[in-house]
C-alpha cells in the first residue's frame, strides 16, 4: 500500500531518503537539495538522427524538447550542478552538428553550472564534444556518502553510501479494470535509486520491485508514489 | 458443368473476372483448362523449355500449393502437354527455387508475398511480361485485408508489363461479390471485359441445432458449452470423423479434455488443432485427418481453410458461429466433394444462444452471406510497395502514381498523400522539412531507385502484411517444442504456475531466450491460456436475422424448433419486459442491490454496443457527474450506477440527436481509443518498414535492440502530428475494431424506430447475461496520471500472496 510522504502525487515529490533530502520531478529527474545537484540519466541525445542515419524514420524535435525540459528543471531548482548518469548520447552517427550545437548552446546559457557525466555504455563509443564542457568520469563517482554510476551492478552492492544509477529505463505495469498501462518510474531499493530515462525517445523496461522497495511512477509529467 | 463452359467462353473473349461457387465445386477446373487452351492448338514444334511463364496462380494458403500443383499437372499429362507446373513458397525445395532464378516454369503457384518479392528484382520484370493470366485463389479471403491490397498492387504492376493480362479470381460467395470483381479487375478495366460467373449452388448444406431435451439443461449464461458435452459425445460416436469447431483456443483445450474424460477410449485417436500449436503438430493432425486416423479433432479457425479432409463426415460448431460465411465455411469442411452433403451441427452454450443458432441456420439456408469490408488506401502498404518498385527497376513520380491509382484500394489517392508517401519513404517526413541523413531512395533523372544493398535485403525480408504477435516458444525442458503463445500471456504467469496448452497441463519452469520452458504438471486445474481473438462480434447479417426471430416471437410465432424450445424463456422475457419488434429499440430499467441498471438492446454486435454504451455513459456523465460500470455483449449493453440517473429525460432522445459528424471524435474521446491506435500502430510500423523485425537467423539479438512501435507511436504523435501513418492507425481502429460504419447504420436505423422503455421489477432474461458478465469496464475520461491512483500495481497480487 502507498505510504504517506507529504504529497502523494504532483509535479514533484519531496522526501528524505537515507538521510538525504531529495526532490523527485515529473520531468524524470531528481534533485539533491544539500548538494544543489540535479541528477538525470539516459538522455540518448541524437537518437532520432541516429535512426534516420540507419534509414529508419524518426521525426525531429525530440532533442529540442528534452533540452527545454532540462532548462526548466535548472531554473526551477536553481541547481548549481548537473549530474548525468550516462547514456547522454545515443550513438556516434546521431551526434551531428545540430545536436552538438544545441547542447553547447545550453552550456553557454548556464555558464556557471557545473556539469559532470558518468560515462554510460552508449557514451563510450562516442567522443563527447569539448564544447559541452563536461567533467567526465568513467565507472563510479563517490562523493560524501553518495555514489553516482551508470549501471548498478552486483559489485557495487557493498559500497557504502546511497547509489544513484540509470541504464535500466525502469517502468512498472499498472493494471486497472480492463486497462493496463506501462509507465516510467523511479525505483528505490535499499541503498539504490534507479532513475527513469530522461530522453523522450527511449524505451523502458518493466521492473519487478519487491515489497520493501519504493516506486514512484510518472505519467503526463505527474509523479505518484506507488509503494 | 455450365459455369465452366461459361468461364471458357469468357476467357477466350479476353475477359477477366471472378468465378464463384461454394468449395468443392471444381472452381480450379473452371479456369485452369482455359489457360491451357491456346497451347493445345498450337504446334509443338518449338521447344517447350522456351515457353515463358504464362500462368501465375496466387494462393493465400501455402499449404494448398502442393495439392494444387498435383491437381494442375493432371490435365497436362492427359493432353500430353510438356509444360511444367511448379510452386514457389518457403516449402519449395531449394534446388527448384534456384532453378527458377534462371528460368520460370509455364505455370507458377505462389503466395501474394512471393510475387511482391519477385517484383523487387529488376531482372524478373522481363520474365513476368509474357503472362497470359493471373489466377487469384480464395479471393474472398484476401479482399477484406491488406494482403488483398498487396495483390491489387502486384496486379497493377503486372498489367503495366502486359496490358492484355487477364485476371481471374476464385471466390466463395460473399455479400458484395460484385464489388469483389471491381477490386480484382481494378480501375480502367472495360466493363464489357469483366465477368462474374456464378457456379450453380447445388451444394446441399444441412445445418441442425443440437437441442437438449429440456431447456433447463442450458445455463442462462456461459461461454464454454460444456453442459452439452454429453450429447456431443454421443453424437460424434455416429461419425466416421468429426471436426469440432470452437470460437476460442482456450475452448478447444477444455472441450478436448472433457470429451476424453467422457470417453477415454478416444485417447490416441483424438487431436487438437489451433494457431499456436507448432507447425509439425498441426501437420500431423492434418495428415491424420486425411488418412482417417483420428475420430475427432477439436479446432479453431485454424482449420477453417486449407486442405481437403475428405473423410470428415460431421462438423460441429460449439457456440454461435457469429457469422454466416464462417458457418458455411465450417459446414463445407465435411462432404467436401461435389454431390456430397455437408452437415453442420450447431451446439448452444447458453439458453439465449438457441436464438442465435436458429438465426444462423436460417441465414445459412438463405445464403445471407456477409459483406467484406474493403480496405481503403492503407498507406503503410503503399510505403512498402514504393520501396519494392524502387528496388525492382525504379519508377518515376507520375508513372507509379498513375499505376497505383488503377487499383481499387488507392483509386482516390491524392497527389498530397502520394507526395507524403514519397517523402516518407525517400527522404523522411514532411514536404518542407529536409532530413539529409535519412535517405532510402536515390533520384537519378527523375527515377527513384534503391541502391543500398543492406536496405534491399532488409526490405525483402520485411515484405508482407501479416504481423505475428510477439510469440514465445513453449518448450519442454528436454527440448521438444510444443508451439507458441503470445509473450504477454506468459508474462502474466509466474514460475510454478500451471496452464493448459496443446492438450496438456503444463507447469512453467522458466523463461529464457524468448522460450518458455515447461514440464508436465500433475495439477489438473489451472488458468487456461487466453489468447487474442475469438471475440468476433456478431455479424450484421446474423444480427438482422436474430432481430427478425425475436420480432416473430413477439407475435407468438415459434415455428422454428430452437425457438420452440426457448419459448418458456422468451415468455418470461415478455412477462418481465417485452420482446422488441423490428421497429423497436428495447431499453430496460431495473434497480437491484448493486445499483441502478440500464439495459439497452441494439443487437448490433459487441463492438458497436460497446461504442454506444460508452457514448451514452459519456453523455450522461457530462450532464451530471456519475460513474458507470459498463457491460457489453452482442445483444446489448448495461450501464450500472450507484446513484439514480435520468435516462429518459435526456438520453432518451440521445439516439435521435447523435450528430453523425461528431461521432468519430466523440468515440475517440470516450473510449480509450488512443491506446487501441497505439496497438494498431504495431502492424502499420512493421508493414511500412518503420521497424525491422530482424533477420530470421538473428531473431533473438535483433529483438533485444528492437525499438517498440508504441514508443514510435508516442514520439510521432508528439513530434510529427501530421504523420499520415498515425492517422491511419486511428482510422483502422475506428473502421475495423469499433466498426464505426455499422454504428452509423444503427444510429440511422434508430432514428426511425420507437424507443420502448420498460421498468423491470425483476431482471429480464436478456439482462441476466449482461449482469453476470465479469468483464466490466468503467467509463473514465481521466488522464493517465489520474487513473494511476486508482490502479493497482500488478505486483501487489504477488505481494499479498506472500503475506
Amino acid at each position: 500500500m502507498p505510504r504517506s510522504d507529504g504529497a502523494m502525487s504532483g509535479r514533484k515529490i519531496e522526501l528524505n531518503y537515507q538521510g538525504h533530502d531529495l526532490v523527485l520531478y515529473g520531468e524524470k529527474a531528481l534533485y539533491i537539495k544539500d548538494r544543489q545537484t540535479l541528477v538525470m540519466a539516459d538522455l540518448h541525445l541524437g537518437k532520432a538522427r541516429s535512426f534516420r542515419a540507419r534509414n529508419f524514420f524518426a521525426p525531429d524535435g525530440v532533442c529540442a524538447h528534452d533540452l527545454a525540459r532540462l532548462q526548466f528543471l535548472i531554473e526551477t531548482t536553481g541547481a548549481r550542478r548537473l549530474m548525468i548518469l550516462g547514456d547522454m548520447v545515443h550513438a556516434a552517427d546521431g551526434l551531428q552538428l545540430p545536436v552538438v550545437e544545441a547542447f553547447a548552446g545550453f552550456r553557454e546559457r548556464y555558464a556557471a553550472l557545473d556539469a559532470m557525466l558518468v560515462l554510460g555504455n552508449h557514451d563510450k563509443r562516442v567522443s563527447i564534444p569539448d564544447s559541452w564542457r563536461l567533467d567526465i568520469v568513467e565507472g563510479v563517482h563517490h562523493e560524501n556518502g553518495l555514489v553516482f554510476v551508470h549501471e548498478h551492478e552486483a559489485e557495487h552492492a557493498d559500497m557504502p553510501g546511497l547509489k544513484l544509477s540509470g541504464h535500466l529505463h525502469p517502468a512498472v505495469r499498472l493494471i486497472g479494470g480492463k486497462r493496463s498501462e506501462r509507465v516510467a518510474c523511479f525505483w528505490f531499493s535499499g541503498r539504490s535509486i534507479v532513475l527513469p530515462s530522461f530522453g523522450s525517445f527511449t524505451g523502458s523496461y518493466v521492473i519487478q520491485p519487491s515489497r520493501d522497495d519504493r516506486v514512484f511512477a510518472i505519467a503526463d509529467g505527474i509523479i505518484t508514489a506507488l509503494l | 458443368m455450365d459455369f465452366q463452359i461459361e468461364t471458357w467462353q469468357a476467357y477466350q473473349e479476353g475477359c477477366s473476372g471472378i468465378v464463384h461457387a461454394s468449395t468443392g465445386m471444381g472452381k480450379t477446373y473452371a479456369i485452369w483448362p482455359c489457360a491451357l487452351l491456346p497451347y493445345l492448338e498450337a504446334e509443338h514444334n518449338d521447344d517447350p523449355q522456351s515457353q515463358p511463364l504464362r500462368v501465375l496462380w496466387l494462393t493465400p494458403l501455402r499449404a494448398l500449393a502442393n495439392d494444387l500443383a498435383l491437381a494442375m499437372r493432371e490435365p497436362l499429362e492427359f493432353f500430353k502437354l510438356p509444360y511444367q507446373v511448379e510452386t514457389r513458397t518457403t516449402d519449395t525445395p531449394k534446388g527448384v527455387r534456384a532453378k527458377q532464378k534462371s528460368r520460370l516454369p509455364f505455370a507458377l503457384i505462389t503466395t501474394p508475398e512471393s510475387i511482391s518479392i519477385m517484383l523487387s528484382y529488376e531482372d524478373n520484370l522481363a520474365k513476368l511480361s509474357h503472362l497470359d493470366c493471373v489466377v487469384v485463389d480464395e479471393w474472398h479471403e484476401l479482399i477484406g485485408n491488406k494482403r488483398g491490397v498487396q495483390v491489387e498492387l502486384a496486379l497493377a504492376r503486372l498489367r503495366q508489363l502486359n496490358p492484355k493480362l487477364k485476371t481471374w479470381g476464385l471466390s466463395a460467395t460473399i455479400g458484395n461479390i460484385d464489388e469483389a470483381v471491381d477490386v480484382l479487375c481494378g480501375i480502367g478495366h472495360s466493363p464489357s471485359k469483366r465477368k462474374l460467373i456464378r457456379g450453380k449452388d447445388t451444394k446441399i448444406i444441412e445445418a441442425t441445432t443440437l437441442l437438449p431435451d429440456y431447456l433447463e439443461e442450458l445455463p442462462w449464461t456461459g461461454h464454454t458449452g460444456l453442459p452439452m458435452a454429453r450429447p456431443v459425445a454421443s453424437l460424434i460416436e455416429s461419425a466416421r470423423t468429426a471436426l469440432i469447431f470452437t470460437n476460442t483456443r482456450s475452448q478447444t483445450e477444455q472441450w478436448y479434455h472433457r470429451l476424453l474424460d467422457l470417453n477415454p477410449s478416444y485417447i490416441g485417436i483424438a487431436a487438437i488443432h489451433h494457431g499456436s500449436l507448432d507447425n509439425d503438430v498441426r501437420h500431423w493432425v492434418e495428415a491424420a485427418l486425411k488418412q482417417e486416423r483420428v475420430k475427432f479433432v477439436v479446432a479453431t479457425s485454424s482449420l477453417d481453410l486449407g486442405v481437403d479432409f475428405s473423410p470428415v463426415d460431421m462438423v460441429l460448431q460449439i457456440g454461435s458461429p457469429k457469422g454466416v460465411a464462417r458457418a458455411l465455411q465450417r459446414a463445407g469442411r465435411s462432404g467436401h466433394r461435389p454431390g456430397q452433403i455437408s452437415r453442420l451441427h450447431l451446439v448452444p452454450c447458453h439458453a439465449l444462444e438457441l436464438a442465435e443458432l436458429c438465426a444462423a441456420r436460417l441465414a445459412m439456408d438463405a445464403r445471407q452471406v456477409e459483406r467484406r469490408l474493403i480496405c481503403r488506401k492503407p498507406l503503410d502498404l503503399l510505403c512498402q510497395h514504393v520501396l519494392t518498385v524502387a528496388l525492382g527497376g525504379g519508377f518515376t513520380h507520375h508513372d507509379l502514381f498513375n499505376e497505383v491509382r488503377t487499383t481499387w484500394a488507392y483509386k482516390d489517392l491524392t497527389q498530397d498523400e502520394w507526395q507524403w508517401v514519397l517523402n516518407f519513404v525517400g527522404t523522411g517526413g514532411q514536404a518542407l522539412k529536409a532530413y539529409p541523413e535519412y535517405h532510402r531512395m536515390d533520384i537519378v533523372d527523375g527515377v527513384f531507385r534503391v541502391t543500398d544493398r543492406g536496405l534491399a535485403l532488409k526490405h525483402r525480408l520485411s515484405i508482407g502484411t501479416i504481423v505475428n504477435d510477439q510469440a514465445m516458444d513453449v518448450v519442454f525442458m528436454r527440448g521438444n517444442r510444443l508451439g507458441q503463445v503470445e509473450e504477454s500471456f506468459i508474462a502474466r504467469l509466474t514460475k510454478g504456475d500451471t496452464f493448459l496448452f496443446a492438450g496438456r497441463a503444463l507447469e512453467l519452469v522458466e523463461v529464457k531466450d524468448m522460450k518458455a520452458y515447461v514440464k508436465l504438471s500433475n495439477k489438473k486445474s489451472g488458468p487456461i491460456p487466453r489468447w487474442m481473438g475469438g471475440r468476433m462480434p456478431l455479424s450484421n447479417e446474423l444480427a438482422q436475422e436474430l432481430r427478425q426471430l425475436i420480432d416473430r416471437a413477439s407475435r407468438d410465432d415459434f415455428d422454428e424448433p430452437e425457438m420452440q424450445l426457448l419459448r418458456p424463456l422468451l415468455a418470461l422475457q415478455a412477462d418481465r419486459s417485452i420482446l422488441p419488434r423490428l421497429d423497436q429499440l428495447l431499453v430496460e430499467r431495473y434497480k437491484s442491490r448493486d445499483g441502478y441498471h440500464l439495459f439497452v438492446y441494439p443487437f448490433a454486435g459487441r463492438m458497436v454496443n460497446e461504442g454506444l454504451a460508452n457514448l451514452i455513459a459519456y453523455h450522461l456523465t457530462n450532464l451530471a457527474p456519475n460513474t458507470f460500470s459498463i457491460a457489453v455483449n452482442d445483444w446489448g449493453f448495461e450501464l450500472l450506477s450507484l446513484s439514480p440517473f435520468d435516462f429518459s429525460g435526456c438520453a432518451g432522445d440521445f439516439f435521435k440527436n447523435i450528430d453523425l459528424k461528431d461521432l468519430e471524435s466523440d468515440i475517440f474521446a470516450c473510449l480509450n481509443s488512443t491506446e487501441m491506435a497505439r496497438r494498431q500502430f504495431r502492424e502499420i510500423a512493421r508493414v511500412s518498414g518503420l521497424i525491422f523485425q530482424g533477420y530470421p537467423y538473428l531473431r533473438k539479438t535483433v529483438k533485444q535492440v528492437q525499438i517498440s512501435s508504441s514508443l514510435l507511436f508516442d514520439v510521432f504523435s508528439d513530434f510529427d502530428p501530421g504523420n499520415l501513418l498515425i492517422k491511419q492507425s486511428k482510422d483502422e481502429v475506428l473502421e475495423r475494431h469499433l466498426e464505426i460504419g455499422r454504428m452509423r447504420q444503427f444510429i440511422e436505423r434508430i432514428a426511425a424506430s420507437e424507443i420502448c422503455e420498460v421498468d423491470c421489477k425483476k431482471a429480464s432474461p436478456f439482462a441476466v447475461p449482461l449482469m453476470v458478465d465479469r468483464l466490466r469496464g468503467k467509463l473514465s475520461t481521466e488522464k493517465v496520471h489520474q487513473r494511476i491512483l486508482k490502479m493497482q500495481l500488478e505486483l501487489e497480487k504477488d505481494v499479498h500472496a506472500q503475506v
